[in-house]
């Protein structure tokens, strides 16, 4: 007895399951199986070769996975059955040692050459064991409220933070670190709160503050000051990819101009302590919040100031994908663009539902502005030129998209040939193909082909004569024709009498007839609605001007001006003057001196996207239709997005407490920022493949508390600040061997200066640091510009050397993470930059370093470069280095040392 | 932001530290097990060690270089019907090439008179005529041949070699782009390490100046003398041993002190590799004195003293793109890397760096065999078919690989893809392409992301 056995494998969501591999098993092989391979590969193979992990790129939890196989091919060979690796592994042969350090007995080998010599039978579902199921992930389970545990600190009263750290110390028999010194405490604060140190004046204060509760006054002091949010702003704009232009574009502009609103705004919600709740729906949808205030819609710049990768749309919205789920949810949810995730319940549908959001959404050409200005006379003749300019460009758009609009309504023989001939051509060929103007227009071409072979929408059965007769190859058709003719014929009752009449009156001699048919049919169904509108009833010519007409008509095509008109118009003389239009507004709103600054928002289109799943990432190769909304493993049984492009509910869904990832993502930055290392050591991802946390509730209980402080980031700060786990040494007395990384935190984390922190520490030592808070960006160059590091010009295009050298991450994608390399690169540039030069002059000008005498010079540049005194051995070193040559020479050349020195560049 | 993960093993220690930083000068400092650097072996024995990829960036025309095509030559300027061999501009009748090839070496392989001195080394050369790539324009493309991707923000080739096998030498960088006058199109992006570490980007070198400090950034100061600034690391090095003592000799403070030894070392040592002058007369004569002669003499002083993988490129902007006036410029672009490429080739054979050094020669992607309207004197770009060669380490020398069709436009016998190429030189630097991946945003990338095939047929 033979039961079939199907292997399916889920598309999407929507559009039902494709059956893509159909295989018979006998009930006695998946018995076996059942009874013999199932149990081994769960106790003995899925732990390292299953979802959570896959070593050596195998996963033995399906079949799929069997065949496939990880960097040594595949795991089964049913041809050789006897050859598979799976049996070399077990049977320890060939380096292979599988499990390892077990060797299983002989019958179980046996068991499993039978199972693959009888075609490795594998049953239609393979539960997996709870354990092992994506959905009860750490990180999709709700967040708990942990009690805290009733554990003293030994260095005396902290916060909340501790008990959780000493209950984890206490199991590993670890005991936490005595509390750091005041003075490196005061350093580290100023550090990790404001990305700058203290000056001299500030570390005396606070050494001089004997109340009780000093150092609580100092976190509050130092949270107060405008450069903290300079500091975490420069923080978050790694998670937003911030740069200052687009990248490479043709001759598009490339700048983004306000791109530095965005910072300013960045650095106005952290020193306000907005709620981190309300910067998720402001970065998300400002646009859609019932405001008055406009100044939050350049949060805006969050999604919108990624790289446009050459103008390629697609490409974009992934990017605009990423930025949102990894940077605000830690999901790698762009993995599943081509297919299902690997490893997270993330269905491409889910991709695609933001992609609609996404896709719903333009950057205005005239972005808006966000504060009114004041109604100048200049102000005013500028808001006047700007409408008569905006209003060219809108006739000029306006005008060449209703030609080809009525072009796809008009030439529909000549398209209908067109998308005939390239029926059987893949668009693999994803490029602008330049056109003479009047010619057929490609992008038009491909909507004629896409609607041709639509069966989601009303009129599919309209186009049946026409699939009948394209479907004869092209050689046979004057065979081939007649017998297509003859069962339309039959069918004619079901087809549509208008295209019937034109089409098979008589039989067709070629498709250049059929197609010439087809456009007398739908040429007279326009004239119809033309002249009748809504009057018309006959379903025929409704169905027919629904193709013309319709939401999925080819000539329908959705327009977002802006560099899709391109792609729109591929002829040089359109898009020449195309460009001349959009550049007189593009550059007056720029250049005018009367011109004020604007947000770079995201606005909704007039008509959203409905999108569908492009079948492994190819927009060319559409699948099943997804509603636009929210991720399935967060909102299993959420209602599709109603408003607009569903930006704001998406943004709803995200900065919600019942989002189990968004409070322990952020929680869990501000500890990274603050500690030296994550809970969660894979910030941006806690999906399955992403790290678990060290201190799991800990986590939690930092999460539940962000929460209920209306999601203050200053009081999860203060929160972490407070503890001694924070304020404790770098230095430990030992080193425990269960922990040699530190990762219970028994000490702290001694850390190195970004590359911000450390250029803005050296211009802070010259006292000469410009502590302006908003801005435009400034060019590095190698010349002066004491402004912080945070406000300079990212090219995207163009990063400079300098900053890749020193860990500045690649804004070309979000960045949860600075690698830290150590390379003689870095040490080239404290060694020879000009930078450096100025800097070291200028500090060896300060009238600190006028007066007094070498001891007085010393102990002033040790309290000024590293908030400590010298020690006797170190004046000992100094003194002599400099009695070699009293000059002023060699005093700068002791504080270009010093300014190089290790101690100089990190925090301890 | 630190990098530190829960579980501190080899690789997060090599990442922390930096692996721009040789295993060799740290071994003193780290742990015996630490210091091995167990990712930066290649995955099996290597047949090169050194990359250097000439750039003809522009695309040059592959019916006019190492892909004769007779039949132009009988359909030139005639009306060919329906044949699309077309791409992205409208385009008229079939050009014949305006050069004459000859069969060359012992091989007999045909070659172009563009390539004369070069074809003198033919029989150690693989010239493949069936490359393709994704999309005729030239932004993508160059991203496809140096990144693997024509959109997505991939590191490069060379930042996936470094990252993969390390540098030889401590005190230059591991990877260096050579491009005379300026950027090439989409610049810096042809070199970056992307998600990889900063420290395994390109470097960038204006070859058109021979000046050092010009060349390399602060490679020399403009104010401190050598006197003053080895007093000044002598200063340094004590007082951060006493930091260090104070810190129980944390890796990371030691690390950085290495870090500023090796840099007054690289000082010397990049003075010195970079300063042609001492070359002998005969061997400045044999690349001859220009630009693209400098940056290949270079290109042999820098592989001697182990940088992994060199870019030299034509010059900024696409000097290759000739959709008008071919004859003239590409002639001017070949008269220019001709003899060069040719004394490269024999002065590494000399100095037995040939079989250790894998080189590559090509552009983005071709050119059409049809002129373009209306001056009929120039090829558009195609990406259907194009040629490129290989030459050194581990390459079976007088080959040919696959063809186009008859008119050189599309790659129709042995079609190689732009991965299939990187497969294979990963494989010949010992290399496995699908298992050189680095984990970012949840997932493993690769170079070839899911593609690529090694040819084995090219290989010795």
């Amino acid at each position: 007895m033979r039961t079939q056995f199907l292997i399916i494998v889920w598309l999407t969501l929507l559009s039902g399951s494709t059956i893509v591999k159909a295989e018979d098993f006998p009930r006695a092989a998946l018995n076996h199986f059942e009874r013999a391979i199932r149990p081994v590969l769960i106790k003995h193979c899925i732990k390292c070769h299953g979802p959570q992990r896959q070593e050596g790129d195998l996963r033995l939890d399906s079949r799929a996975g069997l065949m496939n196989g990880g960097i040594r091919g595949p795991a089964v060979d049913l041809k050789n059955a006897d050859e598979s690796i799976i049996l070399t592994a077990l049977r320890h042969q060939n380096d292979l040692e599988m499990p390892p350090g077990i060797s299983l007995p002989q019958s179980v080998i046996d068991d499993f050459a039978r199972w693959i010599s009888h075609g490795a039978a594998w049953p239609q579902s393979f539960e997996l064991p709870v354990d092992l199921d994506p959905t009860q992930h750490w990180a999709f389970q709700p967040i708990s409220n942990p009690p805290i545990p009733d554990v003293p600190h030994p260095n005396g009263s902290g916060s909340s933070v501790d008990p959780f750290v000493l209950t984890k110390l206490a199991k590993q028999a670890i005991e936490p670190s005595p509390r750091a010194s005041n003075r490196t405490l005061v350093r580290r604060v100023y550090q990790d709160l404001t990305g700058l140190p203290p000056t001299v004046a500030q570390l005396n204060a606070f050494l001089d503050d004997d109340t009780d509760d000093a150092y609580g006054t100092l976190i509050d002091d130092v949270m107060a000051s405008p450069q903290f949010g300079v500091h975490w702003a420069r923080m978050w704009m790694d998670i937003a990819r911030y740069a200052d232009n687009k990248g490479y574009i043709f001759y598009l502009n490339r700048e983004f101009k306000w791109s530095y609103t965005y910072r300013d705004y960045l650095i106005e919600a952290f020193n306000e302590d907005r709620s981190y709740q309300q910067m998720i729906l402001e970065q998300l949808a400002a646009d859609k919040l019932a405001n008055d205030n406009l100044r939050p819609l350049r949060a805006m710049g969050f999604i919108t100031l990624g790289d446009y990768f050459v103008n390629n749309k697609y490409d974009m919205i992934d990017d605009r994908i990423d930025v949102i789920t990894r940077g605000l949810m830690g999901l790698t949810v762009t993995c599943a663009r081509c297919h299902d995730h690997k490893f997270d319940p993330i269905p491409t549908a889910d991709y695609y539902g933001l992609y609609g959001v996404l896709d719903s959404s333009h950057d205005p050409i005239v972005p808006p502005l966000f504060e009114q200005p004041e109604a100048t006379p200049e102000y005013v003749k500028f808001r006047e030129q700007l409408a008569v300019k905006q209003a060219a460009l809108e006739t000029f758009v306006g005008t060449a998209i209703s030609q080809l609009k009525e072009d796809g309504r008009t030439r529909i023989a000549e398209y209908l040939m067109a998308a005939y001939n390239e029926r059987n051509n893949p668009d693999s060929d994803n490029f602008m193909l330049l056109t003479d103007k009047g010619a057929l227009n490609p992008r038009m071409i491909r909507r004629w082909k896409n609607h041709l072979k639509d069966n989601h929408n009303a009129t599919a059965s309209l186009w049946r004569i026409w699939n009948a007769f394209a479907a004869i190859p092209d050689d046979s058709f004057a065979d081939q024709s007649g017998q297509v003719y003859h069962e339309l014929q039959a069918d004619r009752d079901e087809l549509n009498s208008i295209v019937s009449e034109h089409v098979l009156t008589t039989q067709p001699k070629s498709m250049q007839q059929v197609a010439e048919g087809y456009e007398k049919a739908l040429l007279h169904a326009k004239e119809v609605v033309n002249r009748e509108g809504d009057a018309c009833e006959d379903p025929d010519i409704i169905q027919l001007a629904s193709s013309l007409y319709g939401p999925f008509a080819p000539a329908d095509l959705p327009v977002n001006i802006g560099f899709d008109f391109l792609d729109l118009f591929p002829d040089r003389a359109t898009q020449a003057e195309f460009k001349k239009v959009l550049e007189d507004v593009e550059n007056y709103i720029r250049n005018d001196a009367a011109a004020p600054a604007r947000a770079l928002v995201l606005n909704d289109n007039e008509r959203p996207t409905e999108p569908y799943v492009f079948q492994r990432g190819n927009p060319n190769n559409r699948g099943g239709y997804v509603p636009r909304k929210f991720l399935s493993i967060l909102d299993p049984d959420g209602d599709p997005f109603e408003h607009g492009s569903g930006r704001l509910e998406l943004a709803h869904k995200i900065a919600s407490p019942d989002n189990p990832l968004t409070a322990r993502v952020m929680v869990n930055r501000i500890w990274m920022q603050l500690m030296g290392q994550g809970i969660v050591s894979t910030p941006s991802d806690f999906g399955i493949r992403g790290a678990k946390p060290s201190h799991p509730l800990l986590l939690d209980h930092l999460a539940t508390d962000f929460i209920s402080n209306q999601w203050s980031i200053k009081s999860t700060i203060k929160q972490i600040l407070l503890s001694q786990t924070y304020q404790q040494t770098a230095d430990a007395p030992s080193i425990p061997a269960t922990d040699p990384d530190n990762t219970l935190y028994w000490r702290s984390e001694r850390k190195r200066l970004s590359w911000e922190q450390t250029r803005d520490a050296v211009i802070h030592a010259t006292g000469q640091l410009d502590l302006t808070t908003s801005g435009p960006s400034f060019a590095m160059k190698n010349s002066w510009t004491p402004r912080r590091s945070a406000f300079s010009y990212i090219n995207r295009l163009d990063i400079p050397t300098l900053l890749r050298t020193f860990d500045y991450p690649s804004p070309n994608a979000s960045s949860g993470i600075r690698s830290e390399t150590t390379v003689p690169q870095q040490a080239l540039w404290f060694f020879n930059n000009p930078f450096i030069y100025e800097a070291v002059h200028r500090i060896a000008e300060r009238a600190e370093l006028r007066d007094g005498d070498t001891q007085e010079h010393i102990t002033f540049l040790y309290q000024l470069l590293f908030s400590r005194n010298p020690e006797q051995s170190e004046h000992a070193a100094i003194e002599s280095f400099l009695s070699t040559d009293n000059s002023d020479q060699r005093l700068k050349d002791l504080i270009h040392v010093l300014l190089m020195s290790n101690e100089f560049v990190h925090i301890n | 932001m630190q990098l530190n993960s829960t579980q501190f093993d080899r690789r997060s220690l090599l990442k922390r530290i930096g692996m721009g930083m040789p295993a060799l000068g740290l071994a003193s400092l780290l742990n015996a097990e630490d210091s091995t650097g167990q990712n930066r072996q290649p995955h099996f024995a290597p047949k090169a060690k050194h990359v250097v990829h000439l750039f003809m960036n522009g695309g040059p025309s592959q019916v006019d270089t190492f892909d004769p095509k007779p039949e132009l030559d009988k359909w030139h300027g005639k009306d060919i019907g329906n044949l699309n061999l077309r791409t992205e501009r409208r385009t008229g009748a079939p050009m014949k090439s305006p050069f004459r090839f000859r069969n060359s070496g012992e091989s007999g392989i045909p070659v172009s008179e563009l390539f004369a001195r070069t074809a003198e080394h033919i029989d150690d050369m693989a010239v493949i005529r069936s490359m393709y790539a994704e999309v005729p324009n030239h932004e993508p493309s160059l991203m496809l041949m140096n990144c693997g991707d024509t959109q997505l923000p991939r590191p490069s080739f060379g930042s996936w070699v470094n990252y993969g096998l390390g540098s030889e030498n401590e005190n230059l960088p591991g990877f260096l782009a050579m491009c005379p006058g300026g950027y090439p199109i989409v610049s810096t992006r042809n070199w970056r390490s992307s998600f990889l570490p900063g420290s395994y980007q390109g470097t960038y070198l204006d070859t058109k100046h021979s000046n050092l400090d010009k060349l390399l950034q602060n490679i020399r100061s403009q104010s401190t003398g050598t006197q003053r600034q080895s007093d000044q690391l002598e200063l340094l090095t004590t007082i951060n041993k006493q930091h260090l003592e104070k810190h129980h000799h944390d890796r990371q403070l030691e690390t950085r002190i290495k870090s500023f030894e090796m840099a007054y070392r690289m000082q010397l040592e990049a003075a010195e590799a970079f300063d042609l002058s001492r070359e002998t007369q005969y061997t400045l004569d044999m690349y001859g004195d220009s630009v693209i002669g400098r940056q290949l003499l270079l290109t042999r002083r820098l592989i001697e003293r182990g940088v992994r993988f060199i870019q030299a490129w034509s010059g900024a902007g696409q000097p290759w793109d000739n959709h008008s006036g071919l004859e003239a410029a590409h002639r001017d672009l070949a008269t220019q890397w001709d003899q060069p490429i040719s004394a490269f080739m024999t002065d590494l054979k000399q100095r037995g760096l040939f079989d250790d050094t894998l080189i590559l020669w090509g552009g983005e992607f071709g050119r059409t065999p049809v002129a373009e309207k209306p001056a009929l004197n120039g090829r558009d770009h195609n990406h259907y078919g194009f040629s490129v060669w290989l030459a050194g380490g581990g390459i079976r020398g007088g080959t040919i690989y696959g063809a186009t069709d008859d008119f050189g436009f599309r790659a129709v016998e042995k079609p190689v893809s732009v991965h299939d190429l990187h497969a294979t030189m990963l494989h010949l630097l010992g290399l496995d392409h699908k298992r050189l991946t680095y984990r970012f945003a949840g997932r493993d990338f690769r170079l070839t992301d899911v593609h690529g095939n090694v040819i084995e047929s090219i290989i010795s």
